[in-house]
């Protein structure tokens, strides 16, 4: 996916985009947690957090984090977007739960950090 | 990977090894002859039980190992001996009599993880060290062993300005150099302020990539750092150091502080285990991941935890060996 179309999605507020920012975002992870952030394997990921705080821009620079939307309409302060601008990373925020963000850009076609799909979760369930 | 925890506890009457794992690799040069106390206060043979209560209370021994004439090892007498020869009165005899005959002993050459096997196999007090000759040169304690270890680690602490002396200079516990050599990185924490948690770590990143540091490799250092860095800032007050170089396609981190320690190491390392305050969840950290995520990404770590401070040395392996060579 593309930043814009994550951005039609989530009816998002764009604060910082890099500039010639062009990449597909296809995997997204989301949690409040930056320890459980770190540990992810995957890079160049968009990270749904309902937290907001400057570690939640160190911790994406850190893993290489393309893109960051903020739920539950939290909209960054000024030092955080310098972060972000120093770490070429993406922000968005959206007034919408992180619940309902997830699921809106998953059935938009945005796959979990682990690629795993709706047809694959449920198979495992059974 | 390697992962070694010890807290080490040393007091003026109270000199123990609480808890290791997997010491070799940090000793990994030294021998029993590089740990034990020399001379040997020994007697031969010939000696009275009485001669051998008196050398033991002069010295403060609770053994004294018996030698023949050329000086090898035939026995030892101990604390319990003298007092069953006090008992049943036979503390005039001779201490052939009466010393124990099969004594564990140690064997100069042998390395300080056979020595320290044998002390946690048989938990005696005191162990005789003999050369090829059979000649007793030397005895080795638990106190011995655990000063031996403090010393290896530069971490002997003793009064708060001793130990920044000994501290300062910042030596690897991995390796043989000291932080200061090659490619060197360094970082106060000063971090009262929740807000300026990871600046460390995110600054050491760039050092890496201006270093051309493989961009993985980068990422593990980094974010184990993070990880060791976020952890001063919400358990040791936020105050601490980062010492880090590159040699040899490795990076070594080094992060120490003067907080309270880490109570049980080994429960601080199960992931989701935490003690942190809601003011550091509400940050975003303290879910008990920490240790975890920096075992997970690096390749060798060690963690010494005193009630003094805890220090910890994250080294990252690159695949690419000629990457971080000092220039």
């Amino acid at each position: 996916m593309k930043i814009e179309e994550i951005v039609k999605t989530l009816d998002a507020k764009i604060h910082y985009i890099p500039e010639g920012y062009d990449i597909e975002i296809n995997n997204a992870g989301a949690s409040d947690l930056m320890s459980d952030v770190l540990a992810y394997v995957a890079q160049d990921i968009l990270l749904i957090t309902g937290l907001l705080s400057p570690q939640v821009i160190r911790t994406a620079d850190l893993m290489d984090i393309s893109a960051v939307v903020f739920t539950r309409g939290k909209i960054p302060p000024e030092e955080i977007i310098e972060e972000a601008k120093k770490a070429n990373i993406a922000i968005l925020s959206t007034s919408l739960k992180t619940y309902s963000a997830c699921g809106l850009l998953f059935s938009a076609g945005m796959r979990s950090i682990d690629g795993d799909t709706h047809s694959g979760t449920l198979r495992d369930a059974k | 990977m390697v992962i070694l925890i010890a807290e080490l506890y040393v007091t003026p009457s109270k000199k123990k090894i609480l808890k290791y794992e997997h010491f070799d690799s940090l000793l990994i040069h030294d021998h029993a002859l590089d740990v034990m106390s020399t001379p040997p206060i020994t007697l031969t043979k010939e000696a009275t039980m009485r001669e051998a209560k008196a050398l033991m209370r002069d010295h403060r021994i609770s053994g004294v190992p018996i030698v023949d004439d050329k000086e090898a090892l035939v026995g030892l007498v101990t604390l319990e001996n003298i007092i069953i020869a006090l008992e049943n009165n036979f503390i005039d005899d001779p201490i052939e009599k009466h010393m124990v005959r099969d004594v564990v002993y140690l064997k100069d050459d042998m390395d300080v993880s056979t020595v320290l096997e044998y002390l946690m196999t048989y938990n005696f007090g005191r162990y005789p060290v003999i050369d090829k000759n059979n000649k007793v040169v030397g005895v080795i304690t638990y106190g011995d062993l655990a000063l031996h270890i403090l010393e290896r680690l530069g971490n002997v602490y003793l009064h708060e300005k001793k130990r920044e002396e000994i501290l300062m200079p910042g030596k690897s516990l991995l390796s043989h150099d000291s932080y200061g050599n090659g490619d060197f990185y360094s970082y106060i924490i000063d971090s009262s302020d929740l807000d300026l948690a990871g600046q460390g770590s995110t600054s050491f990143k760039k050092f890496l990539q201006e270093h051309e540091f493989p961009p993985e490799d980068t990422r593990r250092a980094s974010i184990s750092l993070y990880e060791a860095e976020v952890n001063v800032v919400l358990h040791a007050y936020g105050k601490g150091e980062i010492r880090a170089y590159l040699k040899g396609g490795q990076v070594f981190m080094l992060v120490t502080d003067n907080g309270p320690g880490i109570d049980d190491i080994e429960l601080a390392m199960q992931p989701g285990w935490t003690t942190a305050s809601d003011e550091v969840r509400e940050r975003g950290f303290g879910a008990g991941m920490g240790l975890d995520n920096i075992k997970k990404y690096s390749d060798k770590l060690i963690i010494l935890s005193s009630n003094a401070g805890v220090k910890m040395e994250i080294v990252i392996v690159s695949e690419d060996k000629n990457k971080g060579v000092p220039t």
